[in-house]
Order: structure tokens, then C-alpha cells, then sequence
């Protein structure tokens, strides 16, 4: 227990020199709530841009000769994958409840209202995060940055192309999957929650097999 | 005699080379100097003493207790520097100490800024700004500050001006004052070790060619020199690493080897560094 918290710390400063870089994709997410005039997109927006700046936890890694430093410090490798996904969900919280304050400062500086749309939109926003954070820590676990970095964006795309070509070719599925969640919202919370819940488990576990493999 | 390490049949095999029964013990108290050309195995070696890779075969005690079992109990008493730093290079002193002194039960701070201090380490400047030497000590800082018994060097010389190699020397000798901690200390630049090695483990292409105490080696092999007059086909056989010239022949030879040989072979004590190119040599005959 107590190594896993000195690795949640030891992220803590592996990202410390980068953090003003979190500050830049706070502003375009304001601004592109602000300009959008759809305040939620704030949420969306950053916790986005924040899942894709935990990949410079592996970056960082891979620039520094991490590896060493890993392999030197008395702490099992599986203790520094759970420190990396414990860090990285409450880097997630944290950024949720940035994103939060800032959407409802937007909110009642345009004179808007809070809507369900608008809650709806934060649950979304850090799902969103779990999955990209879910399926790319594996793929760094595994491999180097560098060698992995544009491929481990690969199943995003995969995913989005699979979903416009059924979108086009299958308008009916399509419509019955949006009327199907209209009417059974709950059951769809409850699947999208577990699904990503599941992945996020199961992530971490793929990633304690990959590391454990990896030569230091 | 209590040992630091002790290494049995450790094998290691990968594509296009394999690390093969590397045996040798490292008693406390002493320095151990693992030489061999690039690509010899030793830092390989290094990185399965650290568990930082899986080994084919063979058995790791640090300690007296295993690398893989009691890893973590192990890892607390020792300290690695390689030849690259490890730290994340925006990092500041203070950010180093404090991103790492919790991992370690006996972390002393006090310790650390005296070492900070009498390295002269900028206090305000980054990791990236700072020289190599600094880096390594920088490294050594670290390892100093939380009474590790056992200091794994990889090749910490290595592009190191000669004042600060002989800093870094200095600091080792300093280091094994009490006689309770020990130095495996990897390098090509033998002449670091002929000053300060209590031990040689000698790799050569995967394999242990020496190991056992510096004098023992230095002592085991002399360097001959002479003309042809002298040079014989049952000399050629004993000779390592043979060299012929238009006037004469040099090599290697056991010590053993070398009684009977006509008065006009010179014999000298060779290097460290001597052997390791006689060595080469002799391989590249073979190949």
C-alpha cells in the first residue's frame, strides 16, 4: 500500500515539469465552450485533451531512461502499473472537477441554464477519458513510445470508421439504437458505466501482464 | 566471508547473443571490477542482477537472498549508477530527493544535501543543465543517501574528463570505509580499476574468461615479446592473441606456460587493458 502511493507520487513529479502545459487545453476548452455557445463542450473538450496528455507519462519514461530508475527502486512492477492508473484516475477526478466549475462559470456568466444535457455531458466526458486512457496504457506498457505512439491511436479510428460505415450502410440499426436508448436510458446508463468500469479493469490487468514481461 | 553477490550459472539468451554460465562471487567489503569489450555481457549482467530482465537459467543472491524472491528487500540496500541518468531532466535537486527518498526506509535527507553540497551540485539548475559529471554524481547522491551496502556502477567513467573520474574514485574508496559495503563496478576504462578493484570478473563474448582477485590476474599472464629466432610452433600454440611482425612476435602467455622460455623472450606484467586486446585478438583468430 504504501509503495503504491510512493508511485502515484513519483508520477506526480515525472509530470510536474509539464504541468503548466495542462493550463494551454484549458483555455481552448473554454474558448470553444464560450464560442460554440455550448458551455458542456468544456467538459468534453478538456477531459479529452487530458486522456491524451497522460501519454506523456510515457514519453517522459522513454526521454529519461525511466526504465532504470524502476528498475533500481525497490517497488514490484506490478505496483507501478496499479501507482499509473491510480494517478491517472484521480488526474481524471481532479480534471472532471476543474472542467465542472469552469462549465458552470460559463454558464452563468451567458445567462444560460444547467440542463440535463449538461450533466449528462460531465458523466460522458469522464467515461470518455477512462476509455482513452483504457485503451492506450496497455500499448505503452508494452511497447516503447515511440515505436507505438501513432498505432495506439489505431483502435479510435478503427472504431470510428466501423461506426459511420454501419451508420451509413444500416440507418435502421442505427435509428433503432438511438430510439432503443431514448426509451431505456437507465439500462443504457448502467451498460455504458459497466463497460467502461470493465475496461478500465480489465486495461490495468493487461497492463500488469505486459509490464511484468518487459524487459527493464 | 559473507558475500555481496553470488552468481551461479546464470544464463541469459537472446537472438543474437547469449550470456552463458556466468559464475562469480563478490565478497563484502570489496571492490569488483567487470570488464570485457562492448557487447561482452556485462551490462546485461547488471540488468539481471537488478532483475530488470528475465534470466534463461542460473541463480542471483544478493545478500545471501534471491534477486526475484526478496527483491524488494534487496532493493533497498542497493544503489545503482549508470551511464545515463535516470532522472526526469526537469527535475531539480530537491525534486529528486523528493520523488525518491519514500521508497526508501533508510532515507537520509541530511545525508543527501551534505552530499549535494560537497559535489557541488547546483541547487537551482535543472538535470538537463547539468555536465555529465554532475550527473553521475548526482546518481551517486542518490545512492549514498540511503546506506546502500552494495553500489552497482555501469560504466559510470565513461566520458568523464580525468578529474572527475578520479573524483568519482575518490568517492568509491570513501564509500567502502567501513567494510560492510561492497562495488560491483562495470567499465572499459580498466585503468580506473587497476587503482581501486579488489576483484576482476573478466567477460568476454558471453562467457567468464577470469574471475578472483585482481593480483591473481595480473599475475596469471605475462605479456612476451621477441624475435623470430625465438618464435616456435609450440610457442604459437600457448601464445593468446598472437602478433607477428617482419622482426618478431608479442602475445599473451599463461604464467604457468612460460618457464623454459629462451632468455631473449621478454616477459612483462601486462594491464588489465593489455589482456582484454590480447584476448580480442586471439578471438578474432578463431573467427
Amino acid at each position: 500500500m504504501n509503495n503504491l502511493f510512493n508511485a502515484i507520487k513519483l508520477d506526480y513529479f515525472i509530470l510536474k515539469p509539464y504541468y503548466l502545459v495542462v493550463v494551454i487545453p484549458v483555455i481552448v476548452a473554454i474558448l470553444i465552450g464560450i464560442f460554440t455557445s455550448n458551455p458542456p463542450l468544456i467538459a468534453m473538450a478538456l477531459l479529452i485533451i487530458e486522456a491524451l496528455f497522460m501519454n506523456t507519462l510515457f514519453f517522459i519514461y522513454e526521454k529519461n531512461n525511466l526504465n532504470k530508475l524502476y528498475g533500481v527502486l525497490p517497488i514490484r512492477r506490478r505496483q507501478i502499473v496499479l501507482g499509473r492508473y491510480s494517478f491517472t484516475l484521480l488526474f481524471g477526478i481532479i480534471a472532471e472537477f476543474i472542467a465542472i466549475i469552469f462549465t458552470l462559470v460559463v454558464i452563468y456568466t451567458l445567462n444560460m441554464q444547467v440542463n440535463t444535457f449538461t450533466i449528462i455531458t460531465f458523466i460522458y466526458s469522464f467515461l470518455i477519458y477512462l476509455i482513452i486512457v483504457s485503451v492506450h496504457f496497455p500499448f505503452y506498457f508494452k511497447y516503447d513510445y515511440s515505436k507505438i505512439n501513432t498505432i495506439a491511436s489505431l483502435p479510435f479510428t478503427i472504431i470510428f470508421i466501423a461506426v459511420v460505415v454501419t451508420m451509413i450502410r444500416n440507418p435502421k440499426l442505427y435509428n433503432y439504437i438511438i430510439q432503443y436508448s431514448i426509451h431505456n436510458q437507465h439500462i443504457v446508463w448502467l451498460t455504458v458505466i459497466c463497460i467502461c468500469l470493465i475496461l478500465f479493469g480489465s486495461s490495468c490487468f493487461l497492463s500488469c501482464l505486459f509490464y511484468n514481461k518487459r524487459e527493464l | 566471508m559473507n558475500n555481496a553477490i553470488e552468481i551461479t550459472n546464470l544464463h541469459k539468451d537472446y537472438k543474437d547473443f547469449s550470456l552463458n554460465n556466468i559464475s562469480f562471487l563478490l565478497p563484502t567489503g570489496y571492490i569488483m571490477g567487470l570488464v570485457g569489450q562492448n557487447g561482452a555481457g556485462k551490462t546485461t549482467t547488471i540488468r539481471l542482477i537488478l532483475n530488470m530482465v528475465t534470466r534463461s537459467n542460473g541463480n542471483v543472491k544478493i545478500f545471501g537472498m534471491d534477486n526475484i524472491m526478496d527483491e524488494q528487500a534487496i532493493k533497498q540496500d542497493i544503489a545503482a549508477v549508470f551511464d545515463e541518468t535516470y532522472f526526469v531532466d526537469g527535475w531539480k535537486v530537491y525534486e529528486v530527493e523528493q520523488a525518491i527518498k519514500s521508497f526508501y526506509a533508510n532515507w537520509n535527507s541530511t545525508l543527501y544535501y551534505q552530499y549535494v553540497k560537497t559535489f557541488n551540485l547546483p541547487i537551482n539548475k535543472k538535470v538537463k543543465d547539468f555536465s555529465r559529471g554532475m550527473k553521475i554524481k548526482l546518481m551517486l547522491a542518490v545512492a549514498l543517501s540511503h546506506n546502500a551496502k552494495l553500489l552497482i556502477l555501469d560504466e559510470p567513467t565513461s566520458g568523464l574528463d580525468p578529474v572527475a573520474r578520479d573524483e568519482l574514485l575518490e568517492i568509491l574508496s570513501m564509500y567502502l570505509l567501513d567494510g560492510q559495503r561492497s562495488i560491483l563496478f562495470s567499465t572499459h576504462i580498466t585503468s580506473d580499476l587497476e587503482k581501486i578493484a579488489d576483484y576482476i570478473t573478466l567477460i568476454d563474448k558471453g562467457n567468464i574468461f577470469y574471475t578472483g582477485t585482481k593480483d591473481d590476474f595480473l599475475e596469471s599472464f605475462y605479456q612476451i615479446k621477441g624475435g623470430l629466432a625465438e618464435f616456435t610452433e609450440q610457442l604459437r600454440e600457448k601464445i593468446i592473441g598472437l602478433t607477428t611482425y617482419k622482426t618478431g612476435f608479442s602475445g599473451l602467455m599463461p604464467a604457468l606456460e612460460t618457464k623454459g622460455l629462451s632468455k631473449n623472450i621478454i616477459l612483462e606484467t601486462p594491464t588489465i587493458d593489455d589482456i582484454l586486446v590480447y584476448i580480442s585478438k586471439e578471438r578474432k583468430l578463431h573467427e
